[in-house]
C-alpha cells in the first residue's frame, strides 16, 4: 500500500475555509506549512482586519506583527484617548501599509484631524474609509455647553457658525474643519460627524458611494455631487435637513437608501433608482405611491418599519412593472397592498393580525414569485387561517425557495402543497412545528434540497429530528431527505414532561 | 446511453456512463476540449487514482450526478459545515487514510461538490482542538523551532474577521 497520504497545499487551503477566523488562526501553530497557509498571500487577503484599541500596546503590535500588517488589507482604528506618541506610530503604520484597500477609523475629531490629513492623500490603493466621531469625554464645563448646542439647532444656524468661527479663532471647541482628500476612494461612511461640529471638506474625485449618519459632507469643488449610490441616516440635527434632505441633482443615482429621515409629502425624483430603501422613515401613502409608481428603473424596494402619516390608509395598492424584489417589514397593523407582477422574489413580516390575512391573497398579483420569505415580528406568532392556507403556495408555480419565519406550523397540512419538483429549499425561521408535521413536510416534497430549521421549537412526537434524545431511525428527517441538507440551528426540543 | 472506459493506476478498467464520468472537471475537459474520443474504445487513464478510492468515488458520483449547479459564491452557505447531507455523512463515515485518499482523487479530478463536503467533514475534525491535538489527528509534525509557537499565539490576537 502506498504512505501516509498527504494532502497538497490548496486542499488544506480549502478545509481552513470552513474555519472561523479564530480557530483559523490558531491552526497556524499546528505547523511550518499551515503557518504560511494561514498567513498566506491567498489567504488573508481583504479578510483580516486590524483592529487597534486604546489598551493596545502600539510599540509591541509594530515590532511583532509585521507580518501581519503586511497582510491586512484592512484597518479598524479605535482611537479614543490616544496619546501623542501613540498618534505619530499611527501615522508611520499608516503611511507603511500603502495597499490598504478598507480603513474605518473612530475618534475625536482632534485625533482624526491629527491622523487623517497628513496621511490619506497617500493612501492610493484605499477604496473605502468610515469615519466616526465620538466626542471626547471630558468633565470641563465648554464641553457640554457645546453638547446643548448641538441638540437645539438655531435659526439662523449658519450666522452662528460663522460667529462662532470668528469668535473662537483657530482653537474653536465649537467648529473643526477636517479637510480630506484621496483620489481612490469610491465608497465614504460618516457617522456623528455632526455632534462633534467636525465639518468634512472633503475632495474625493472617485467617490460614488456615500453613507451618512448624522453627517455632513461639503464639498471643496463647485462641482455638485453625483454619485450612484447614497445612504442617510439621522438627519434631524443637520443644517440642511429641515427642507432638503436628498438634493434633486443627482441624476444618476441608482441606489437610495434613507433611514431615520422624514420624506413628507414630496416626491422623490430619482427617476434611475434601481434600488430604494426606506427605513424607519415618515412619509405620506400617496406621494410614495406616485414617486414609486414614475420609478420605472426601480427593481429592488425595501420598506422597514415606515410610518404613514395618514391615519388610515388608502384602499389602493402601491403598484410598479419593474420591481421584482420588494421587502416589508413592519411592526404596526398595516395593511399595504401591492400589485407588483413581474416580482421574483418578496420577503414580507408583518404583525400576527395582519400576516395570516396577507397569506391568503399574497399569490393573486404576484404569479412569477421564486422566492417567499413570509412571517411576522419578533415576539410574535402568526397562525395560518385555515389548515390548508399553506397550499396557496399551489398558486406559485416558479416558487423555489420558502422561508416561513415565527408563523405557527402545528396544524398546517403540507399534504395538500402539490409542488413536487420546482420547490427546492425550505427554511423554517422560529417556528413551532411538531414531528408529524415536519414528516409530512418530508413526504410531501421529497425532491428537496435543502431543509433547515432556525431557531425552531420542535414539538411532540420529536422521534422525527435528529436532535431529539428519543429520535428514531427510521423516523428521521435526513433518512427520509436523502438527498437533502437538514440543518437544525439553535432549535429547541420540547420534551415528553413539559407538553402540558 | 453512452459509456467510456477509465483506468486506475493499478490497472483497473472501469466502464461508466459519460454522464456520470463528467462529474469530474478533469473528465470533461479531456472529453471535451481536447477532444479525447471515447467511442474508441481505449481507456482513460487516471494514473493518480487506486481502483478502490476510484470505485468509491463513482459511487458519489452516481448518487449525486443530477445535482443543480452549486450557486456561486453564496456568502450565506460558504462558511456553513453543518449541511452535510445524511447520504454523504454515510458515505464518509470511513477511516481518515481513506477519507484523505477520496480528497486527493478529487481533488486531481476537480470535484469541486465531491471535495467541499469532504473539506467540511475534516473542518469538524479540526473544530475545537488545540494546535496539539490536530498535530495528532493528522499525523503531523511539529517542525517550529521551541518558542515560537508560542509568539504566533500571542501576534494572534490583534486580528479579527470582517463582517
Amino acid at each position: 500500500m502506498s504512505e501516509y497520504p498527504v494532502l497538497p497545499p490548496e486542499v488544506i487551503e480549502l478545509i481552513l475555509e470552513f474555519l472561523p477566523l479564530r480557530e483559523r488562526l490558531a491552526t497556524a501553530a499546528v505547523c511550518k506549512q499551515w503557518y504560511d497557509l494561514v498567513f498566506g498571500t491567498k489567504f488573508c487577503r481583504q479578510r483580516l482586519v486590524l483592529r487597534v484599541e486604546p489598551g493596545n500596546n502600539l510599540v509591541q503590535l509594530q515590532q511583532n506583527n509585521s507580518l501581519l500588517l503586511e497582510r491586512c488589507r484592512a484597518m479598524h482604528l479605535q482611537l479614543n484617548g490616544i496619546d501623542d506618541e501613540g498618534i505619530v506610530l499611527l501615522k508611520d503604520l499608516l503611511m507603511a501599509n500603502a495597499t490598504m484597500l478598507r480603513l474605518s477609523v473612530v475618534g475625536s475629531t482632534r485625533e482624526l484631524k491629527s491622523i487623517l490629513e497628513d496621511t490619506l492623500p497617500g493612501l492610493d490603493q484605499l477604496i473605502g474609509l468610515e469615519i466616526q466621531i465620538r466626542v471626547e469625554q471630558s468633565p470641563e464645563p465648554e464641553e457640554v455647553t457645546s453638547g446643548e448646542l448641538g441638540e437645539v439647532p438655531s435659526e439662523n444656524e449658519e450666522d452662528r457658525v460663522l460667529n462662532m468661527i470668528s469668535d473662537c479663532g483657530g482653537a474653536s471647541t465649537f467648529i473643526t474643519t477636517l479637510n480630506l482628500a484621496n483620489s481612490s476612494i469610491k465608497y465614504l461612511a460618516l457617522k456623528d460627524t455632526n455632534c462633534d461640529h467636525t465639518y468634512i471638506d472633503g475632495n474625493f474625485p472617485s467617490l460614488t458611494n456615500v453613507s451618512m449618519r448624522n453627517s455632513v459632507l461639503c464639498s471643496a469643488s463647485d462641482d455638485a455631487f453625483d454619485f450612484e449610490e447614497l445612504s442617510l441616516s439621522h438627519f434631524e440635527g443637520s443644517t440642511e435637513s429641515d427642507d432638503e434632505p436628498v438634493s434633486d441633482e443627482m441624476a444618476h443615482l441608482k441606489k437610495l437608501c434613507l433611514a431615520n429621515t422624514s420624506i413628507d409629502s414630496r416626491m422623490l425624483r430619482f427617476l434611475a433608482l434601481t434600488e430604494l430603501r426606506l427605513v424607519e422613515t415618515k412619509t405620506v401613502f400617496a406621494s410614495l405611491r406616485d414617486s414609486i409608481s414614475a420609478m420605472k428603473q426601480l427593481l429592488k424596494w425595501e420598506l422597514i418599519d415606515v410610518t404613514f402619516q395618514e391615519d388610515t390608509l388608502p384602499n389602493t395598492s402601491f403598484t410598479s412593472d419593474s420591481i421584482t424584489n420588494y421587502k416589508f417589514y413592519c411592526a404596526k397593523d398595516y395593511t399595504v397592498q401591492v400589485d407588483f407582477p413581474n416580482l421574483e422574489c418578496l420577503s414580507y413580516i408583518s404583525t400576527s393580525q395582519v400576516a395570516p390575512k396577507m397569506f391568503e391573497q399574497i399569490w393573486i398579483n404576484h404569479r412569477k414569485l421564486q422566492r417567499l420569505s413570509f412571517g411576522v415580528c419578533e415576539g410574535q406568532i402568526g397562525k395560518f387561517l385555515t389548515k390548508s392556507s399553506i397550499a396557496h403556495i399551489n398558486n406559485l408555480p416558479t416558487l423555489k425557495i420558502l422561508q416561513l419565519v415565527r408563523m405557527s406550523l402545528d396544524s398546517a397540512d403540507w399534504s395538500q402543497c402539490r409542488h413536487r419538483n420546482q420547490l427546492q429549499k425550505i427554511r423554517l425561521v422560529g417556528c413551532p412545528i411538531d414531528g408529524r408535521g415536519a414528516q409530512q413536510l418530508a413526504a410531501t416534497f421529497p425532491e428537496l434540497r435543502e431543509l433547515f430549521l432556525d431557531h425552531c421549537h420542535l414539538r411532540q412526537p420529536t422521534d422525527a429530528f435528529e436532535i431529539a434524545e428519543n429520535f428514531s431511525e427510521q423516523q428521521a428527517l435526513r433518512r427520509r431527505l436523502e438527498r437533502c441538507r437538514v440543518s437544525y440551528y439553535d432549535c429547541h426540543v420540547e420534551d415528553s414532561l413539559g407538553s402540558c | 446511453m453512452s459509456t467510456i472506459k477509465l483506468e486506475t493506476s493499478d490497472g483497473v478498467k472501469f466502464t461508466v456512463k459519460t454522464q456520470v464520468a463528467k462529474c469530474s472537471g478533469t473528465i470533461r475537459t479531456m472529453l471535451e476540449d481536447i477532444g479525447i474520443n471515447p467511442q474508441d474504445g481505449e481507456a482513460i487513464p487516471l494514473s493518480n487514482v487506486h481502483s478502490t478510492i476510484l470505485q468509491k468515488i463513482l459511487v458519489w458520483a452516481e448518487h449525486h450526478v443530477d445535482d443543480p449547479e452549486p450557486p456561486r459564491d453564496d456568502a450565506d452557505a460558504a462558511k456553513r459545515t453543518d449541511d452535510i447531507c445524511s447520504w454523504d455523512e454515510d458515505f464518509l463515515k470511513v477511516d481518515q487514510r481513506t477519507l484523505f485518499d477520496v480528497m486527493l482523487a478529487a481533488n486531481y479530478l476537480d470535484m469541486k461538490q465531491l471535495i467541499a463536503v469532504c473539506c467540511k467533514t475534516v473542518a469538524n475534525m479540526i473544530k475545537g482542538k488545540t494546535a496539539d491535538q490536530i498535530r495528532k489527528t493528522f499525523n503531523i509534525e511539529n517542525d517550529f523551532p521551541p518558542g515560537d509557537e508560542d509568539k504566533i499565539r500571542l501576534r494572534n490576537q490583534f486580528c479579527e474577521e470582517r463582517r
